[in-house]
């Protein structure tokens, strides 16, 4: 025996000794980050976090109390995988998961646990690296990659996607790609808001009302829910995963009730102005200052409306140009567009139009 | 009232042992259902919270004396709706399993669900 190996003896020795000590507090630190992970109500958190300190406060041996933590936080994170997927019911969680079916329940077998934090982590990371690829290609004005990807997001989607990448079209400058777009995408569900499109971009005449244009933004957005519902509802098989959309379920309902969510305050505004009452419409849109998809609407309406004076369209540019670029929401651009448009002709440079837009103006 | 959504033998442990608990007028708390039920933690939890949501069974925190340093203990008891239904089910599901078989009757554990009185109704929950 040599002296470094009794210095490593000793130290190991230490080493043990305090973790030993310090496990019982570290086990508590555990379970309160498994009742974090596995929960998501904050009282539920805070119940089960005394909860289970309370239960490894009871077990014998300080190792014994760090064991039965982990062994929670095992659970909880086994729970939160599910949840996680749960709450991504997008198109490419059921792609994914669909390709997990074939391989393990198809084949008549359970599905084992690293196929479903496979799964988890695939969706997870893909809808992300997708917006960041399109948003690149966007930035640097690729068209070729952008439409790529956009048209890839609509091969078995609904409508949104033909919307999407119509707009993205439009702000590229190519117009005539943007109609064909828009006329493909009437063969889809949301054929109303594309045959406006349609109609704004080959400046024919309108073939919608304003009160059927109101509708038809609504309807994408209504498509879009049902959408995630129906693919919710395939994934019931999984029991876990049914209780949880269940529970999401009763949560929106319970918030759209309460007016919380901003996109029911919009409902409203849109309904408020179908019904023509302007006053109620954007006070429910400016109800909701906290999101600026919100106030975009609100400034919609107004311009519809012709309500904004022309002397505030430039503030109005210089307001809202920054936040359209940071979270390029259609409507938001398309608001911007017109703004600039209008500008423009007050201004008595209806040519200046041109070089700043690469769209067409929506029609008046 | 809803029913739990899944029926699954962890499920039928867990309200075996409620029922009986409920017979005896105690209170379990986790740990005691996790020992009687053979099952771990997580598993038991997940019923508990079906259960709860289903509002089959309430639970209510423990009285911890003042001067006792530990975390509180949370008791749980089938509702009267819940033993009524638990018991439907059980009887559906295990009709030749005699309650004398319940894990609850091993020796030991009765004593220490004994121990747990109730009381203290309307604590925090």
């Amino acid at each position: 025996v040599n002296l470094v190996e009794i210095a490593f003896t000793v130290v190991l020795g230490l080493i043990v000794n305090e973790a030993s000590d310090v496990s019982p507090r570290m086990a508590v630190l555990v379970v309160r980050l498994a009742a974090r992970v596995a929960y998501t109500t904050p009282e539920l958190k805070d119940t089960r976090t005394e909860e289970w300190a309370a239960i490894v406060h009871d077990r014998p041996g300080k190792l014994l109390k760090l064991a039965t933590s982990l062994g929670f936080l095992a659970g909880a994170l086994l729970r939160r995988s599910r949840l996680g997927m749960a709450g991504i019911a997008s198109r490419r969680l059921h792609v994914v998961l669909e390709w997990v079916a074939r391989l393990t329940i198809a084949r008549g077998r359970r599905l084992r646990l690293y196929e479903l934090l496979l799964a988890g982590l695939v969706a997870l990371g893909y809808r992300p690296a997708e917006n960041w690829l399109a948003r690149l290609y966007e930035l640097q004005q690729r068209f070729l990659g952008a439409v790529a990807i956009y048209w890839y997001s609509t091969s078995r989607h609904n409508g949104v996607g033909w919307l999407r990448l119509g707009t993205l079209l439009e702000m590229l400058g190519r117009i005539d790609d943007a109609i064909l777009v828009y006329r493909q995408a009437t063969a889809t569900p949301n054929a109303h808001l594309a045959r406006a499109e349609l109609a704004r971009l080959t400046n024919e005449r309108a073939v919608l009302s304003q009160r059927d244009q109101y509708r038809a933004i609504l309807t994408p957005v209504l498509d879009t829910e049902q959408a995630l519902l129906a693919r919710s509802a395939e994934m019931l098989s999984e029991p876990a995963v049914a209780r949880i959309i269940r529970a999401q379920r009763r949560e929106g309902v319970t918030r759209l009730l309460l007016g919380e969510e901003w996109d029911a305050r919009l409902h409203c505004a849109l309904l408020h102005d179908l019904d023509g009452d302007l006053d109620r419409a954007l006070a429910a849109c400016l109800s909701t200052r906290q999101d600026v998809a919100a106030r975009w609407r609100a400034y919609e309406l107004l311009e519809r409306h012709d309500l904004i004076p022309p002397e505030d369209r430039p503030l109005l540019q210089v307001t809202l140009v920054p936040h359209v670029e940071s979270q390029p929401i259609p409507y938001g651009v398309r608001l911007i567009h017109t703004l600039r448009r209008t500008t423009a002709r007050d201004a008595g440079n209806p040519s200046g139009v041109a070089e700043t837009l690469p769209i067409h103006a929506p029609r008046r | 009232v809803t029913d739990p959504i899944r029926i699954t033998q962890p499920l039928l442990d867990v309200l075996e042992m409620l029922i009986l608990a409920l017979r005896d007028d105690v209170d379990v708390h986790g740990w005691a259902i996790m020992k009687a039920a053979h099952r771990s933690g997580p598993t038991v939890y997940g019923v508990l919270d079906r259960l709860e949501s289903a509002g089959w069974v309430t639970a209510r925190w423990e009285d911890v004396p003042a001067n006792v340093n530990r975390p509180r203990r949370r008791l749980y008891r089938l509702t009267a709706t819940g033993n009524s239904a638990a018991s439907k089910l059980l009887a559906e599901r295990r009709p030749s399993r005699s309650t004398v078989d319940s894990p609850l009757f091993r020796p030991g554990l009765l004593g220490r669900l004994r121990g747990m009185p109730r009381g203290g109704r309307g604590a925090t929950t």
